[in-house]
């Protein structure tokens, strides 16, 4: 026996050596295909020139390969990222900078970029990012994976969360709530499938400093469903469709419904979506688009989070860098887990949510969800 | 009409009672036995006979001169020119000569004519072509017609037929498959009492399992069995009636013949068969067929499968001297498309169709006078349908309700639950058909005249749709369902008459002039009834052959079909509103508003069909140019309407400030004739005798097709919007957008036949020359009006519909909707052989696509890059067949 494998091994060996040799002749070896990039991180904000970003978190991914470098700019805001591999990369950029007492946020994405250069060189490579402002409104927790239960899918339970990340008082009355339809991501319109307004006329619906809201999708006992879900009977706010056969809690104010394509409810989607809250005068300004979806103007966007089962296919994103560079997510669908942002700091005993408006840096995946609180979580 | 009936008849009393002749006759094949069973008929009279165990047989002939025929399946037919006159006895002895060769069973047919002999244009198959391509079902067989694309056998899937038409749209499909006929030994079967409503529910494999308001599914009817196949897509003589897109007429066997098994194998099905026929007495003879078939539409999921048991018993008598013939047919057929729970489902699906059909058909044939012949045909015939859907109904937290009248009661609330529904129909067909043939001359003319009046009497008696009002099989906002009988429905009746002259004759050239009309009413309950519609339907073919080897084949005609049961009885629609609802108190009030949708206003669907055509021979080389229209007018049309608004019981309206939605409406399609499609084609065929020394016969089809179907009253509603110009929800309503498709397909056929090797071999390829898409109407983009929030239409004029600016009143439409797709130049090449194994015994196969070309398609209209898969995958296929008295009886036969 040993003999025989012996034997075999000799004949493996000897074809493993005798075939590439064999080849080797008409074929030069290349040399490593692996490359290195030179990233610099630009702002174009500033009225004077182009200012380099320092101290920006960078994320650069491999589409092919799911290869991941972190790194962050020098001071003269630029990263130099080895050992590449040719293939088409999305890069992330989350700077920021003060102006006065203010933080702006510095974003920026590059989506789906072919990089390669020959000969071990260095490629050269330019980011423009895009500035924000941190919001004092915040989407804090969205719920969207839904439950397993007796029936295998379960999504009724899903919710979005509001917090109050000033020291303000601020009200909901009039904003709106949107989901963002994708492939739209250069227009300046966002393309809604469902549009929900908070019901009130200016001073009804107050979100004091630190304080959570809650809109779910029906505000109730979820649990007595899947058991591993939430009970929202406390919700402030729920989606209510009146001519759909809606369950409706009276306890819960009912969300305006103001464009609604198609389903029974606000049904977010538990593989990909955007969440944008908005302040918008008019939410019929700029009408619909052929797929009667409802076209609403970027500029109005407060907060926005995008979610995707595959955080990496930064390629397929739906908002910009200026309203969210980055995705949260990653999440089974029906696994009872939800994204939500991770606690910054507190000042004067009041928590401060992060937000870089990069959902890439600023959530995490959370499980159970947390309706109405903010699990402590490290980074 | 009956006096000349009488007239007729007693003519022919009188040419009874005048002097006649014995004729004395022995039939005999190539070995000199005498021949059995083949059938005697002078043309002129219509007289005949059959012969008896020994060959023999006897008539009693007035004088006179006749032609006379003898005729058996398989050998040439004899026709000869014969005067009785003073002797009182002639005998004489015919010696029939095979037509055909044998492959262990399948009956090889020697040359067809060149040119066709019928003024309709038609294609016929033969069972041995059926039996060589390895057909599972009917279905299979249509391939063999030009214009459609060649696909692997199999019945995993439904099948239903179109004639001449290429796919565009889903209610025109439905109307080409519904419309087309299927006749079994001259019954027509008819979908029109099925009424399997809601359980077309989609496979995973993107197909529906049921096959209400459209044809038949093809797979009931076993290929084993079929003696031929005469597709008809020309203009149907006037015979026939309720149908617009064409016959597919299906004889079985029934002959005398041995035990015959066979089995059939290829990778996703398997069947058997047995067959055969027997004597009963010098009069009667009984045959049988009893089939089993299996598929599965991909092996690694052995949960969707398709089983068939399909059995027939005819029993042929001919009673009176051979006047009268009768033939008495059961048929019965057991179908199980199977969807079993599958492992990975999260909506937890289990589907069945479990159906099973009882049919028995009498045809009789009475020679009562000479010339003259009446027929009658009498079908009933029992379908048992049971489609079962359970699965997981993942539906909104909502309420429910189990109110069966319309009323205010309290509801319950409900989450995502297992529905279970069973669909239990009993359809039942009655058909009743009185012939009358009549032969005669008139003015130097040969008149083959024909009369009659059908009647079909169809109704379902089934338990209808069978669930728990609180689980039901669907929830669909507040538009909701509840289970139903369908005891109590009218039935729907077909009455028909018809008369047709076939006239054969010369002037300055021969002609062959068909003239027929049928008057068809369609309506409820009653003879003549005429509620669905009463048309006239003429029908006209002629053919003129200015040459010997050139003729000119003309027709026109007009069809209609009946509504089905199901479009004409549709679900009622039970809208629950929710007046009280708080989920807190677990309390919900719900008020009950039910919705008849009977549809007493439809009427039948017509079509008008154009047709000319050239044959022209050339040495031995036959070739027919056909061009056609037909447009279907009328057609049946799944239509969106106007939606029903119903109001919360507390709500007020507030004339100041009127809410923006002051109502809660749902939609809903019903059935309305308001489908148009027009196809346009021509069909060429050059054919050429055999070559030989290899016995090669070559075809070539050409098919090219345009088809475009539209709709008249139906429109493109974008749902309720908010319009901020008038303050108030609308739906604006645009033109339908419709597809155009034209296609233009080649099949090149080479045939071997070799006796002496006893092979059959036949090389087939499809050159897929174009197949072309549009969408047409992309560029109106502006409504044509809207509903208002009461649900009102309001219709804008054409200055209105200019000067609107409105975004919700317009639609664009991406770049990429403009284009066409078009499939160019895919090729596919088929090869079959059957080789005889000994003298009983035959082995077939085939390989479908055996170069495996398999191209990528790039799809034009898609806003990513998409591809689709061309042609069928490579796939082959084996068939043994076997005598088996002959087998175990070894030289003992003949």
């Amino acid at each position: 026996m040993k003999k025989y494998i012996l034997l075999i091994s000799l004949i493996f060996t000897l074809l493993i050596i005798l075939i590439p040799t064999s080849c080797k002749l008409d074929i030069n070896e290349p040399s490593s295909l692996r490359f290195s990039v030179e990233l610099t991180v630009v702002d174009t904000s500033l009225s004077d020139s182009d200012s380099l970003v320092a101290l920006a978190e960078i994320i650069m991914q491999s589409i092919t390969y799911g290869d991941k470098f972190e790194t962050v700019t020098n001071e003269e805001g630029k990263a130099v990222i080895h050992n590449l591999l040719p293939d088409s990369y999305n890069i992330l950029a989350s700077g920021n900078r003060l102006e006065g007492t203010d933080i702006i946020l510095i974003n920026g994405q590059m989506q789906d970029t072919s990089l390669y250069i020959d000969n071990n060189d260095t490629l050269n490579l330019k980011l423009i990012a895009q500035t924000s402002k941190s919001s004092a409104l915040l989407i804090s927790e969205i719920y969207y994976s839904g439950a397993k239960s007796i029936i295998p899918q379960y999504f009724h339970d899903q919710f979005t969360e509001i917090y109050n990340n000033s020291n303000q008082t601020l009200y909901l009355d009039s904003l709106l709530i949107a989901d963002v339809e994708s492939g739209f991501i250069n227009d300046s319109l966002i393309h809604a499938t469902h549009a929900c307004m908070f019901p009130g006329t200016g001073n009804d619906y107050p979100i004091q400093p630190g304080e959570f809201i809650i809109i779910a999708q029906d505000a109730i006992d979820h649990s007595i469903y899947p058991v591993n879900t939430v009970d929202l009977t406390e919700a402030n706010f729920e989606y209510y469709l009146a001519d759909k056969g809606d369950v409706d809690n009276p306890n819960a104010a009912n969300m305006l419904n103001i464009h609604h394509k198609y389903g029974n409810d606000f049904l977010y989607s538990v593989f990909s979506n955007a969440i944008v809250i908005m302040d918008v005068k008019n939410p019929y300004e700029y009408g619909y688009d052929e797929f009667n979806r409802i076209l609403l103007h970027k500029n109005a966007v407060i907060d926005g989070v995008e979610y995707r089962d595959n955080p990496s296919e930064l390629d397929m994103k739906r908002l910009d860098a200026s309203i969210d560079a980055g995705l949260a997510g990653g999440i089974p669908s029906y696994s009872s887990q939800s994204i939500e942002r991770y606690i910054d700091r507190y000042e004067d005993g009041r928590m401060i949510l992060m937000d870089n408006n990069n959902s890439s840096l600023d959530f995490h995946v959370n499980k159970p969800p947390t309706p109405g609180w903010v699990e402590e979580a490290t980074q | 009409m009956i006096k000349k009936g009488l007239l007729l008849l007693s003519t022919c009393v009188l040419l009874l009672s005048a002097e006649t002749v014995t004729f004395k006759g022995y039939v005999l094949d190539e070995n000199k036995k005498p021949m059995p069973g083949t059938n005697i008929i002078f043309k002129e009279t219509l007289q005949g006979a059959a012969s008896n165990e020994d060959g023999y047989f006897t008539m009693k002939v007035p004088v006179g001169d006749y032609t006379l025929q003898i005729s058996f399946m398989g050998y040439k037919t004899i026709e000869e020119k014969i005067s009785f006159g003073a002797a009182k006895t002639v005998e004489k002895t015919f010696n029939m000569t095979l037509d055909y060769f044998e492959i262990g069973g399948i009956i090889v047919q020697a040359d067809r004519e060149l040119l066709p002999s019928d003024a309709e244009t038609k294609t016929r198959i033969s069972s041995g072509e059926i039996e060589h391509m390895q057909a599972s079902s009917l279905s299979d067989v249509m391939q063999l017609t030009p214009g459609t694309r060649f696909e692997n056998p199999g019945m995993a899937e439904k099948k239903q037929m179109s004639i001449r038409a290429s796919k565009v749209e889903s209610d025109a499909s439905d109307n080409e498959y519904f419309g087309a006929q299927i006749r079994v030994d001259n019954i027509p079967l008819s979908n029109n009492a099925n009424l399997q409503l809601d359980t077309k529910t989609t496979t995973s494999d993107g197909s529906t399992m049921t096959t209400e308001n459209s044809g038949l599914d093809m797979r009931q009817i076993p290929a084993d069995n079929i003696e031929s196949v005469e597709i008809i897509r020309g203009i149907p003589s006037s015979k026939y009636g309720d149908l617009t897109s064409g016959i597919i007429e299906v004889k079985t066997k029934s002959v005398i013949s041995n035990l015959r098994i066979k089995f059939k194998y290829n990778f996703y099905n398997q069947e058997a068969n047995m067959g055969g026929g027997f004597k009963l007495s010098d009069k009667q003879h009984l045959d049988y067929n009893l089939n089993y078939a299996y598929a599965v539409r991909d092996k690694r999921i052995p949960e969707e499968n398709y089983s068939r048991i399909a059995g027939q018993l005819a029993l042929s008598s001919k009673l009176m001297q051979n006047l009268y013939t009768m033939k008495n047919r059961l048929y019965y057929t057991r179908a199980f498309d199977e969807r079993e729970l599958r492992e990975d489902d999260s909506y937890l699906k289990e589907y069945y169709n479990r159906d099973y059909t009882l049919r028995f058909a009498h045809n009789s044939t009475y020679l009562f006078t000479t010339k003259q012949k009446l027929e009658f045909d009498f079908s009933a015939n029992y379908t048992r349908q049971n489609s079962y859907r359970k699965q997981l109904i993942s539906t909104d937290n909502t309420y429910i309700t189990d109110m069966m009248e319309a009323g205010t009661d309290t509801g319950m609330y409900v989450q995502s639950y297992i529905s279970e529904l069973s669909v239990l129909g009993e359809a039942y067909n009655f058909y009743y058909n009185l012939n009358y043939a009549a032969n005669f001359n008139f003015l130097k003319a040969e008149h083959s005249f024909l009369a009659g009046a059908t009647f079909r009497d169809e109704f379902n008696k089934g338990e209808g749709r069978v669930f728990d009002p609180l689980t039901p099989p669907s929830v669909s906002g507040i538009k909701r369902t509840r289970p139903r009988t369908y005891d109590d429905l009218p039935s729907l009746t077909t009455t028909s008459f018809y008369i047709e002259d076939k006239i054969k004759g010369k002037f300055l050239i021969p002609f062959q002039l068909n003239l027929g009309a049928r008057l068809e009413s369609y309506g409820e309950n009653k003879f003549l009834a005429k509620n669905y519609g009463a048309y006239l339907n003429p029908r006209i073919n002629m053919l003129l052959s200015p040459t010997k080897s050139t003729q000119i084949r003309l027709g026109y005609g007009e069809t209609s079909k009946a509504p089905s049961m199901a479009m004409l009885h549709p679900n009622p629609i039970y809208i629950d509103v929710d007046d009280v609802n708080s989920i807190t108190d677990s309390l919900v009030i719900v008020s009950t508003y039910i919705y008849h949708k009977d549809n007493p206003n439809l009427k039948a669907s017509r079509q008008q069909k154009l047709e000319a055509s050239i044959d022209q021979r050339i040495g031995d080389i036959g070739l027919s140019i056909t061009a056609y229209q037909s447009i279907t007018t009328d057609g049946f049309s799944s239509t969106l309407r106007n939606p029903i608004f119903v109001y919360k019981y507390d709500y007020t309206i507030d004339p100041i400030n009127p809410p923006i939605r002051d109502s809660i409406s749902t939609t809903f399609t019903m059935y309305d004739n308001s489908l148009s499609t027009e196809t346009q084609g021509i069909e060429a065929e050059i054919r050429t005798k055999a070559i030989t020394p290899l016995n090669m016969r070559l075809r070539i089809q050409g098919a090219y097709n345009y088809t475009f179907s539209w709709k008249e009253d139906d429109y493109d509603f974008r749902g309720f919007i908010y319009n901020p110009e008038m303050g108030e929800d609308v739906n604006p309503f645009f033109t339908e957008i419709s597809l155009e498709r034209e296609k233009f397909y080649i099949n090149y056929n080479l045939d071997f036949k070799i006796k002496e090797l006893g092979a059959w071999a036949t090389i087939s390829a499809q050159q897929v020359v174009f197949d072309k898409d549009r969408y047409i109407g992309l560029d109106d983009s502006l409504a044509i009006g809207y509903l208002n929030s009461h649900g009102e239409a309001v219709y804008f004029n054409e200055a209105e519909r200019a000067a609107l600016t409105s975004r919700s009143f317009k639609r664009t439409y991406d770049d990429y909707w403009y284009l066409d797709e078009n499939r160019k130049n895919i090729w596919v090449f088929n090869v079959r052989v059957s080789k005889s194994l000994g003298k009983s015994s035959e082995f077939s196969f085939y390989v479908n696509n055996f170069f495996n070309y398999r191209p990528l398609y790039q799809r034009q209209r898609a806003t990513r890059e998409a591809y689709t898969l061309e042609n069928p995958p490579l796939y082959f296929g084996i068939e043994v067949s076997s005598k088996i008295d002959q087998l175990f009886k070894g030289g003992f036969s003949k």
